[in-house]
């Protein structure tokens, strides 16, 4: 799974609203369109956008097909949180550091 | 300094004892950037908006999206400087990904 899929795929105000809607439980589309104004297709699009990215999984019951998050998906997004919260504060510090060698 | 998950990505608050002007070299002259920053071989940092009260960078990494580095530097009443850095992973409105790497105005190691 490449990271640039997930921030992609996050990039978009509808498909993150879809995120956050399943966030809250399992979901068709029908559902997941309720209250979005947005066709099937757009949807579907957008469906099959997320998962691609691994973010969100499928499971068929009869004529629906439920829709949930993938937790695993997010793990790209989380290591790059965790990387970067602990890079940049050691890296202010240096700045400071060199604020003080610097001529004014 | 504070840590704050921003929206978009993460955001640092931290004051310094430095003015903005002395701030503002330190993240626009490469020299000093490398000193402070140690990009290393994965990462690139290039200014692409320099004014007194903001520098912002874009941001590469090997197996990452684009990014971009904003500071924003505000004066203090005792003569230092309230830096608040942000660091954003994408920024799909402005992304021809054109092959207009000549335009970089700096570039830090490779």
């Amino acid at each position: 799974m490449e990271t640039t899929d997930v921030f992609k795929a996050l990039a978009d105000p509808t498909r993150r609203a879809v995120f956050e809607r399943l966030a809250g439980g399992p979901r068709n589309a029908t559902e997941l369109r309720d209250g979005l104004a947005i066709s099937q297709p757009a949807m579907s699009q957008h469906i099959a956008v997320l998962r691609g990215a691994g973010l969100i999984a499928e499971a068929r019951a009869g004529r629906h097909v439920n829709y949930s998050l993938d937790p695993k998906g997010l793990a790209p997004l989380r290591d790059w949180l965790l990387r970067y919260s602990a890079f940049w504060p050691g890296r202010l510090e240096n700045l400071r550091d060199l604020l003080k060698e610097m001529d004014q | 300094m504070t840590t704050s998950p921003d929206n978009d990505g993460l955001a640092f608050d931290c004051e310094v004892e430095a003015p903005p002007e002395k701030v503002f070299r330190a993240l626009t002259v490469p020299a000093f950037v490398e000193r402070w920053l140690k990009p290393g071989a994965a990462i690139e940092a290039e200014v692409v908006e320099a004014t007194p009260e903001t520098v912002r960078w874009r941001w590469r990494e090997i197996g990452e999206p684009e990014g971009f580095v904003t500071f924003s530097l505000t004066p203090t009443e005792s003569g230092g400087t309230m830096l608040r850095l942000v660091h954003v992973r994408t920024q799909p409105a402005l992304q021809p990904t054109a092959a207009n790497r000549n335009d970089i105005t700096m570039m830090l190691a490779a």
